[in-house]
């Protein structure tokens, strides 16, 4: 008996001992991941500008990418990029100007005391699109662990 | 040999009615009967220890238990307030009641005063309401600062819960209760994913501990019979 109750004490002052960890997934970035429209592979693009509502910031690359991680607003439940870029389909140089609007259900998660509070991005769509084939949401949480949220085919 | 056959029969059963199997069944006045003998009315001494001394906690709890023999049927309330600052000078707090209802066992069996180690289970409910003001930093957004609550957010929990109850004097007890929380359930947590639970803790998965030190003044309905000492003639 006086093991039994021995042990519920350790059990209980053990819990006082955890303290939570500031480790926090949450993130405003939006993976995207460029393919090409017939094979389906990897598709590189210099990007010239990309415009995201609710910033003045404009977004470039300096070099082709195949991949790009851009921030929704965090406090809207939608965004809206529009891109103006160059890229190679079929062995032609060509250059184009899309956009694309993405909504999201945000929720606001206090961690701890100590570590604060972090906004979550979840169940991410595809409102509305100028891309010939439509984009395709691959992961609609956005999270620092995601590789990729939405596949764009060029 | 018919005859002999016949007597043989008839002897077996006159033998079989001889002998009676005696079975082990408790007599009437050794069970402990079912009905309510007592209501005990406490509160937890902790929660207004810890409202006097903690500026993010206030609160109070008052128990009631009926005492039915074994069994022991136990209701809970209570009020409970949580205040934290948040980085950047943000802010979380909360505000609502609790209550809890459920039964106990008493181990001990054979205590005269009824003095109790006890296990038992515990359903509860909580009504509240959160407010929070975050600040956060965005690279491209600026400045982030919201104001957000959660007007009328409900749960409920399961208990399994464990402790002691000692008469001190008369008809004034203490004792303490151990309590493994578990499956909050968490509705009206729309706005902000609800932090802190009245009655229950931090809104987080798995099991959430507890503990309570509380006093009781014992009130029977009726009276125990004192047992006098008889002497042999």
């Amino acid at each position: 008996m006086r093991f039994f109750l021995a042990g519920i004490i350790i059990l209980l002052l053990s819990t006082c001992l955890s303290e939570p960890d500031c480790l926090v997934t949450a993130t405003n970035n939006l993976r995207i991941s460029l393919k090409n429209g017939g094979t389906g592979t990897a598709q590189k693009a210099l990007f010239s500008s990309i415009k995201v509502s609710g910033t003045s910031a404009t977004f470039f690359s300096t070099d082709s990418v195949t991949t790009l991680i851009l921030p929704v607003d965090p406090l809207a439940t939608r965004t809206t990029f529009k891109f103006q870029y160059g890229t190679v389909l079929n062995s032609k140089p060509v250059v184009r100007t899309d956009s694309i609007t993405v909504t999201y259900a945000t929720q606001i998660v206090i961690i701890s005391p100590t570590c604060g509070a972090a906004i979550y991005h979840t169940n991410l769509t595809v409102s509305a699109t100028s891309f010939v084939i439509e984009p395709k949401v691959v992961n609609s949480q956005l999270s620092t662990r995601a590789t990729s949220n939405i596949e764009i085919k060029l | 040999m018919l005859c002999l056959l016949v007597q043989v029969t008839f002897a077996q059963k006159a033998e079989e009615q001889d002998s009676v199997t005696v079975k082990d069944r408790k007599p009437d006045s050794l069970k402990v009967k079912f009905y309510p003998r007592s209501f005990r009315v406490g509160t937890d001494l902790l929660s207004i220890i810890k409202s006097q001394t903690q500026k993010t906690f206030s609160g109070w709890e008052v128990n009631g238990d009926v005492d039915c023999g074994k069994i022991y049927f136990s209701v809970d309330y209570g009020n409970w307030g949580r205040t934290y600052d948040l980085p950047n000078a943000g802010k979380y707090e909360n505000h609502g009641t609790y209550w809890r209802v459920g039964g106990d066992i008493n181990l001990l069996k054979k205590d005269p005063d009824r003095n109790m180690f006890f296990v038992g289970f515990r359903y509860g409910r909580s009504s509240y309401n959160e407010l929070a003001t975050i600040v956060l930093t965005d690279k491209y957004f600026g400045d982030i600062q919201k104001q957000i609550s959660n007007d009328a957010v409900t749960a409920g929990w399961g208990e399994l819960i464990a402790g002691i109850r000692v008469k001190i004097w008369k008809e004034f007890w203490m004792g303490y209760t151990a309590r493994m929380k578990f499956a909050p359930s968490v509705k009206g947590d729309d706005e902000i994913k609800s932090y802190d639970i009245p009655g229950y803790g931090q809104n987080v998965k798995g099991f959430y501990w507890g503990f309570n030190y509380q006093i009781f003044w014992r009130i029977p309905f009726v009276k125990q019979k004192k047992s006098t000492p008889t002497f042999p003639k």
